[in-house]
C-alpha cells in the first residue's frame, strides 16, 4: 500500500516535497494553524476533562445499557438477495482484474479497492449507514444462496451445523485482522494485484468452509474477520436491522450491547494497535530504528526481504502490545476501587469503550487517503485491469488534490480523535453506573478510564504531527 | 541531524506531547488519594 500512498502523496506534492512528506497518509504541509500542533493535545485533554466533569455532574443513572428503537421500516428480502449479488460480482471483478489486469499497483483496481474502499471507506459507510458490509457480503451471500438451493434440492439430506464453539469467540477474527494489518504493513508484496486477489480467494474459501460447518450466521458473527470488523463500527451508527426491519436506536446504544466473548479485547486492542503502527512506522523515530534492527537480521542471514518483513512484524507486534497494555494499565487501575471484580471481568466489561476509539484512530489516521486515493474510483471503473480500457468515459479523470487543504485534514483528524474519546468516555461512564454500587465510587473508577482516553488522544495527535509535520 | 539532536527532539516532543497525561494523571492520582484517604476516616 505504500506505493499507493507515495503515489497519491506524490501526486500533490510534486517535486517540491520531500518525498518522507508524500509518503505519509497526511498529504502536503499544514500551514498557519492558529496554535502550535501540541497545543491541540493540551486543548483536546481539557474538552476531556470538561467531558469528565459534565458526565459526573449530570449523568447519574446508567441510560445506554438497554437499546431503544424507535420507528421501523420492513427491507424486502429481495434486497439481501440483489445487494448479496452486488457483493459478489464487485468480488468476482476485483479478483479477475487482480489476477489478469495491469500488475501496477497504482493502475489495477485491486489494491485501491482492498485498501481504501473496502478497509478504510466501509468503515466510514459501517457508522454511517450501518452494518453495509453484511448485505454484501460475497461469501455470506454465496453460502446462503448454497444454504438455499440445497435446502430446496435435497431438504432431508442437510446435516444440522455444529455449534460455534464458545471458547473460540472472536479469536479467529483477530487473527484475520492482525494477518490483514501484517499484509498492510510489513509484506512486501502488500500492493501487488495478483496476490491480493489470490489471498482474496483463499479467504473467501476459508469463510466458506467455516460457514459450512457452524452455519453462516454464527461464523459470520464471530469469525470471519471483516464481517466482525464492520460490525463492531455499524454498533455506532443510529441504525438497527432486528427481523428484517430497519430501525433508528439511541446513539451509542448500539455499542453497549455488545458481547464479551473471549477475543473481544483482544480484537479491539489489535484493531488500534494496528492503526497506531501504520502511523508510528512513518515517523522519524521507527524510520531511524528500523534500518538498525533490519541491520541485525541481516546480520543473522537473514535476506534483506525477510529482514524487512520481520522488522515491521516485530513493530506490528510492538504496536498491538502496546495499545494493550494502555487498556490494561487503566482496567488494573479500576481493580483497585470497589473490590469483588477481576481485572478480566473488567476488560471484558469496558472492552466496547475501544470501539468509538478505533473508528476515530480509522479517521484521523486514513482520512487524506479515502478523500484522495479514493478519488481515483474515477478512473479505475472505467479502466480497473490498467489495460487502457475507457467503460464510461472516465479513464482521463485525475485525482483533485485541491479538494481539501492540509488544514482541513488536520481538523478533521482531530477533530475525530477528540469525538471518539469523549464518546469512549461516555460509554465507560454508563457502564461504571451499570456495574459500581454508588454513583462516586463509578466515577472514581472512571479517573482510570480518562487517563486511558488522555494517553489515546494525546498517542494519536502526536501519531499525525509525527507523520505529517 | 545528529543522532544525539535527533534524540533531543524526539523527546521534547514526547515531553509536551504526553504532558497531559503526566499533569491530568498526577491531578487524578492526588484526587484519588484524598477520596481515598476521606472513606478510611469515615469508616474509622
Amino acid at each position: 500500500m505504500r506505493r499507493l500512498l507515495t503515489a497519491t502523496g506524490a501526486g500533490l506534492a510534486g517535486a517540491a516535497l520531500a518525498p518522507a512528506a508524500a509518503s505519509a497518509h497526511g498529504i502536503g504541509q499544514r500551514a498557519d494553524l492558529p496554535i502550535p500542533q501540541w497545543l491541540f493535545g493540551w486543548a483536546a485533554a481539557v474538552v476531556l476533562i470538561v467531558s469528565f466533569v459534565g458526565l459526573a455532574l449530570l449523568w447519574q443513572t446508567p441510560r445506554l445499557q438497554a437499546v431503544r428503537l424507535r420507528g421501523g421500516v420492513r427491507i424486502p428480502a429481495v434486497v439481501d438477495v440483489v445487494c448479496g449479488a452486488i457483493g459478489v460480482a464487485v468480488f468476482g471483478i476485483v479478483v479477475y482484474a487482480g489476477l489478469a489486469g495491469s500488475q501496477t499497483a497504482t493502475a489495477n483496481v485491486a489494491p485501491t479497492f482492498v485498501f481504501v474502499h473496502f478497509w478504510v471507506g466501509l468503515v466510514v459507510a459501517s457508522v454511517l449507514l450501518g452494518d453495509v458490509f453484511r448485505l454484501f457480503n460475497p461469501w455470506r451471500a454465496i453460502a446462503r444462496a448454497v444454504g438455499w438451493l440445497v435446502g430446496r434440492l435435497a431438504p432431508s439430506s442437510t446435516p444440522e451445523p455444529l455449534p460455534y464453539p464458545e471458547r473460540l469467540g472472536r479469536w479467529p477474527a483477530v487473527a484475520t485482522l492482525l494477518g490483514f494489518g501484517w499484509l498492510e504493513l510489513a509484506y512486501q508484496s502488500r500492493d501487488d494485484p495478483s496476490t491480493l486477489a489470490i489471498l482474496g480467494l483463499a479467504y473467501a474459501l476459508i469463510q466458506l468452509a467455516g460457514m459450512s460447518f457452524y452455519g453462516v450466521e454464527p461464523w459470520t458473527r464471530r469469525a470471519d474477520g471483516f464481517g466482525v470488523y464492520f460490525n463492531l463500527f455499524s454498533r455506532l451508527s443510529p441504525w438497527e436491522r432486528r427481523d428484517g426491519v430497519l430501525y433508528l436506536r439511541t446513539p451509542l446504544s448500539g455499542v453497549t450491547s455488545l458481547s464479551p466473548v473471549p477475543g473481544t479485547v483482544a480484537l479491539l486492542c489489535a484493531i488500534i494497535g494496528i492503526t497506531t503502527f501504520d502511523g508510528f512506522s512513518q515517523g522519524s523515530i521507527w524510520q531511524n530504528l528500523a534500518p538498525d534492527v533490519e541491520q541485525r537480521f541481516l546480520d543473522i542471514g537473514f535476506s534483506l526481504r525477510a529482514a524487512v518483513e520481520l522488522t515491521y512484524t516485530l513493530g506490528l507486534a510492538g504496536g498491538v502490545a502496546f495499545v494493550s497494555g494502555v487498556f490494561w494499565l487503566g482496567v488494573t487501575g479500576m481493580h483497585t476501587v470497589g473490590r469483588g471484580r477481576s481485572t478480566r471481568e473488567l476488560a471484558r466489561q469496558f472492552a466496547h469503550t475501544l470501539v468509538p476509539i478505533g473508528f476515530a484512530y480509522a479517521v484521523a489516521h486514513y482520512f487524506s487517503l479515502l478523500v484522495f486515493q479514493g478519488q481515483a474510483t474515477g478512473y479505475l471503473i472505467s479502466d480497473p485491469l490498467g489495460q487502457g480500457s475507457d467503460l464510461f468515459g472516465t479513464a482521463n479523470t485525475q485525482i483533485d488534490y485541491s479538494a481539501i487543504s492540509a488544514n482541513g485534514i488536520w481538523y478533521v483528524q482531530v477533530g475525530a480523535l477528540v469525538a471518539g474519546h469523549v464518546a469512549g468516555l461516555i460509554l465507560a461512564h454508563d457502564r461504571a453506573l451499570a456495574i459500581y454500587d454508588d454513583v462516586r465510587e463509578a466515577t472514581r473508577s472512571q479517573y482510570w478510564m480518562l487517563m486511558v482516553m488522555i494517553g489515546f488522544t494525546s498517542l494519536g495527535l502526536w501519531l499525525l504531527s509525527a507523520t505529517n509535520a | 541531524m545528529t543522532v544525539f539532536a535527533h534524540a533531543g527532539h524526539v523527546a521534547v516532543d514526547l515531553a509536551i506531547y504526553l504532558g497531559p497525561v503526566v499533569v491530568i494523571g498526577l491531578g487524578l492520582w492526588i484526587a484519588d488519594r484524598r477520596e481515598r484517604r476521606r472513606d478510611r476516616r469515615a469508616s474509622e
